[in-house]
């Protein structure tokens, strides 16, 4: 809301600078834009939120301002009251479309220029110059926060010389010429302004052509109405169509606020365009009837940590326009009726403290311990192992929830998460997995590194559930699958779980290097290459993923292990090396291996290479016994067990 | 040979010794436990009568003595030359380190550990929500119903009419309400959506942090506290902040909280625009409405709600100037943190 400084001191007669008013404002009552200087004014831009719709008028904010500053306001209209013998109007309407309506008939009219100080102040406040009649309706608005529409009334009469205006919901299909000149298809839920010929206005939204005041006018119908707001907001935002008018009738309007402006907007069209009243109809509530408040003394204390006398909040009350009586307790107060906000006693505490003022209000440091706190192996777990992978040279990453367009070529949007409303197709599907954005992140670095490892721990959103998943990837390094695993493996053993791993298949990783990540049985995650075409349009090298659900890892996851006494007896090593074909899984062997014997303490792959197709393997075993210092003879038969079982298993011995 | 050849014998021995290795060697050969001397020392009780003894004892333990005192001098010796030696070799302590790969943790995740010590030290507790969440818990439990105006506030991305993308991180409050009894302290740090276009300012895709706190007596004095305490672990002690009206329906009062531009301590800068003020979060007292909504009864408890976005804090602090440096991935940019 636009306010020009000087038409504010018209209402109220303010001392400090524009600037000064803006701070005060920002500071006890609403956010201040800026304060700016245009042509000769100075122009506070204040930022009206949803509950204090009674400043969107000069009115409202000057009445504030002579609370602030326990000045009194000014000038402020008498309500409407038709004169006698005024021509009845017949108008239709339902309360729950329209809690108050009124129109009046305006004859004699004058074609007049709108005056230099009119224009110039709808200008400052942001509203365009129209013609006199309209420019009223917009002056009166900016004025007193009450939008007003003026029909031509001659034109009224040419459709319907009965002039039965009626308000109602719209009739399905029906359709009307606005303002701006667009035919517009109403729905049901519109409201609208017709005679018994069709619809002449949208109700707080936007008049019709064929009922524009012209230069040429003599006689405006002059509309003030409270219409349902949650109608106006559904009907403006579904055509797209918001206007200060919409805006305000969103708000709170009130009905003494109504004849209020509507008694100025009668004198604007006397005195510049030689007006008459000539009619006069209205249906619905001219009075506001408050509900009162009661303020708990102790309430308002426990709530602000202050020590404030009831005569104080009293005081502050008062000169906001509240009427106010005392209570055992405290106070109850009646709202005035353009504060259609106040409604909890924290209403009133609120204005309390702003009057009192927030600066001057008390920092106390809050002691309570809240008891039911358990470990959180969650937090645990994405604390530590985003550590250790930035130990381990990861960097991580934050990656948008959405697919790229181009992600979506390599991975087709069937099944994903869609926005109805996206900010752009850039943005439309979430992510079901990390792997595309974390590989898109590769590419952007990849020019200057020609390896590098980045991590990812962000929510996925697959359509079963969204998680946080951990994804981590490596490029540009040689043998990317096992290095990776490396990587896993060794952050699992911080969780002290045991995980197998068993082939898989998905369509962006590689067809044979590819692996799921089993844990208590269930699956937790994938790991493996990026398949090599998709790999090279991302122009990366040597690549592998692993993506892990960190939700479910957590689940099962240990904070601590159980010790395992060292024993006093020294620790013997041997290699055994033997052929192992591909199609014979090695890991399970290192495992049956590890439970053969007492003795065997660790089983660690010591070499792999590849010798004329065949896989080449050495084991290195280390054995260590509770009891005694091991000899080669009490490793015999060990040696005997291990060595069968590698037979068995498909392995062949090397000599 | 007599004790006294032996000695002389040892002596220029040890003299020509070069390296501490011979001279351990020749220490073992006179001096060990099967050492020459040791040997003779030994053989002494066998000598049939006492001054013979006494006189053996005397000049083998002299012998002794000079071997002994003779091996010490030459250790030294051999030590000072090796130091000398050690300390004539070419070397440059500038010369840069091997390179060793470490990687990092994303400044917002750094900033995340930050906030989550602060609060933790006050014993809040770190809770998460849905992203895909309901209306509901969104909007409607908390004072907005559909159609409410305030909802224009956040311009929300929907999936369907009641799932919607959270817009901000207070969906955690009814839903931690409804979980637990108070006292009730509880944050969480986690993502947020709007229907934002991508520039240096915005992004539809941003951080949030939210502070619940419930319990009987909770006040705005202790929301104030919260905000010195927070804010001047974030900008250091001399930073000041300030209280303004402020509205979201689901607070009453509603407070903006402003602090003390760090730059221009006030005067306004290029970087507060001129204000002298950052306006850094949002809070007030939980409104009842929310807090009956969460099952609690606002007559007996009061809670406050405090909350900032992170991403824009740490803008300011590390004078970062385009958002889209923290969701771009460029390791030019994660690996200065």
């Amino acid at each position: 809301m636009l306010i020009p400084y000087s038409w504010l001191k018209e209402f109220v007669k303010l001392k400090a600078s524009a600037e000064a008013v803006g701070e005060k404002l920002s500071l006890a009552t609403i956010g201040v834009e800026e304060v700016k200087r245009e042509g000769g004014e100075a122009i506070i831009n204040l930022e009206v939120t949803y509950n204090r719709g009674d400043l969107l008028s000069i009115l409202g904010v000057a009445r504030e301002l002579a609370a602030l500053y326990n000045l009194n306001l000014q000038k402020e209209e008498e309500e409407f009251k038709p004169p006698a013998n005024t021509q009845n109007l017949v108008i239709k309407s339902d309360k729950d479309l329209c809690g108050l309506y009124t129109l009046v008939l305006i004859k004699g009219l004058s074609c007049q220029e709108t005056p230099d100080k009119m224009e110039k102040r709808l200008g400052h406040a942001g509203m365009r110059q129209i013609n006199l009649l309209a420019d009223i309706t917009n002056y009166v608005m900016l004025e007193y926060g009450q939008p007003l529409h003026a029909f031509d009334a001659t034109k009224i009469k040419k459709r319907d010389p009965s002039m039965s205006i009626e308000v109602r919901n719209a009739k399905r299909g029906e359709v009307i010429k606005t303002l701006d000149g667009l035919t517009r298809i109403l729905e049901p839920s519109d409201i609208v302004i017709a005679d018994r010929k069709g619809p002449i206005a949208i109700a707080g939204v936007m008049g019709g052509k064929d009922t524009e005041v012209e230069v040429g006018t003599k006689e405006v119908l002059l509309e003030a109405a409270i219409f349902n707001p949650i109608a106006i907001r559904r009907t403006s935002r579904r055509l797209g169509l918001r206007s200060e008018a919409s805006i305000r009738f969103e708000h709170y309007l009130s009905p003494e606020n109504l004849l209020k402006a509507l008694n100025q907007a009668i004198k604007l069209y006397h005195l510049y365009g030689s007006g008459e009243v000539g009619g006069f109809g209205q249906i619905g509530k001219t009075k506001t009837t408050p509900e009162p408040v009661n303020l708990d003394a102790t309430k308002l204390n426990s709530l602000l940590g202050t020590e404030i006398s009831i005569t104080e909040a009293r005081q502050h009350l008062t000169r906001l326009g509240f009427k106010v009586m005392s209570s055992t307790k405290g106070l109850i107060a009646w709202p005035p009726h353009f504060r259609g906000d106040i409604k909890h006693e924290e209403d009133l505490i609120e204005e309390v403290a702003r009057l009192h003022g927030y600066e001057d209000l008390p920092a106390t440091a809050p002691c309570t311990i809240a008891t039911d706190t358990p470990e959180n192996i969650f937090e645990y777990l994405r604390n530590n192992l985003s550590k250790l992978l930035a130990g381990m040279g990861f960097n991580e990453v934050k990656t948008y929830p959405f697919l790229t367009t181009e992600a979506l070529v390599h991975k087709g949007s069937g099944g994903l998460l869609k926005l109805r409303n996206p900010v752009s197709s850039e943005a439309e599907y979430l992510k079901d997995s990390d792997l595309l954005n974390i590989l898109n992140a590769a590419r952007k670095n990849a020019p200057r590194c020609e390896e590098g490892r980045l991590f990812e721990l962000e929510k996925i959103y697959p359509k079963e559930g969204e998680y946080f998943a951990l994804t981590a990837l490596l490029w540009g390094i040689a043998e990317p699958y096992r290095t990776l695993k490396g990587v896993l493996e060794a952050l699992l053993t911080k969780t002290h779980l045991n995980c197998d791993f068993a082939p898989a298949k998905d369509n962006l990783l590689h067809p044979s290097r590819t692996a799921k990540i089993i844990v208590n049985n269930k699956d937790v995650g994938i790991i493996g290459e990026v398949h090599p075409h998709l790999a090279k349009s991302y122009r990366l090298k040597d690549t592998a993923l692993f993506e892990l659900n960190l939700e479910s890892l957590a689940k099962y996851a240990r904070r601590w292990g159980i010790f395992t006494p060292i024993p006093p007896y020294p620790e013997v090593y041997e290699d055994f090396s033997f052929f192992f074909p591909y199609k014979k899984p090695l890991g399970p062997l290192l495992q049956k291996i590890k439970t053969l014997d007492r003795v065997i303490r660790e089983v660690e792959l010591a070499d792999l290479f590849e010798q004329k197709g065949e896989r080449s393997v050495t084991l290195r075993l280390t054995f260590q016994s509770d009891i005694k210092e091991l000899s080669s003879e009490d490793l015999k038969p060990v040696r005997e067990k291990v060595v069968k079982l590698i037979k068995k298993s498909g392995g062949k011995l090397r000599s | 040979m007599n004790v006294e050849e032996i000695k002389k014998y040892a002596l220029s021995k040890i003299e020509e010794a070069g390296t501490p290795k011979k001279l351990e060697a020749l220490h073992l050969k006179y001096l060990g436990r099967k050492g020459q001397l040791t040997q003779l020392l030994a053989e002494i009780p066998e000598l049939p009568n006492v001054e013979d003894r006494k006189s053996a004892g005397i000049v083998i333990n002299a012998a002794k003595e000079a071997i002994e005192t003779a091996l010490r001098l030459k250790d030294l010796e051999l030590k000072n030359k090796e130091q000398a030696k050690l300390g004539k070799i070419k070397f440059d302590s500038t010369e840069p380190g091997k390179k060793f790969v470490v990687g990092s943790l994303h400044p917002l995740t750094q900033f995340r550990n930050f906030v989550r010590e602060t609060f933790e030290r006050l014993g809040f507790e770190e809770v998460y929500a849905p992203h895909i969440e309901t209306d509901d818990y969104n909007f409607g439990l908390l004072n907005m119903p559909p159609d409410h105006p305030a909802r224009d506030l956040w311009d929300t991305l929907y999936l369907t009419d009641r799932k919607l993308l959270r817009s901000h991180t207070s969906n955690i409050q009814v839903r931690e309400m409804r979980k637990r009894k108070p006292p009730i302290k509880v944050m969480s740090f986690d993502r947020c959506f709007r229907f934002e276009a991508l520039d240096p300012h915005h992004s539809h895709t941003f951080t949030q942090f939210d502070l619940l706190y419930i319990d009987k007596g909770v006040s705005i004095a202790h929301l104030k506290w919260l905000s010195d305490y927070f804010l001047k672990q974030v900008f250091g002690e001399e930073t000041r902040t300030r209280f303004r009206p402020k509205y979201y329906p689901f607070v009453e009062p509603g407070v903006g909280v402003d602090a003390l531009c760090p730059f221009c301590k006030g005067k306004g800068c290029r970087i507060c625009g001129y204000a002298g003020w950052f306006e850094i979060a949002g809070a007030g007292m939980v409104h009842p409405e929310v807090i009956k909504n969460g099952g609690i009864d606002p007559k007996i408890y009061s809670g406050l709600a405090w909350g900032f976005g992170p991403d824009r804090m740490l803008m300011i602090k590390l004078g970062i100037d385009d958002i889209r440096l923290f969701y771009e991935g460029d390791l030019r940019f994660l690996k200065q943190f």
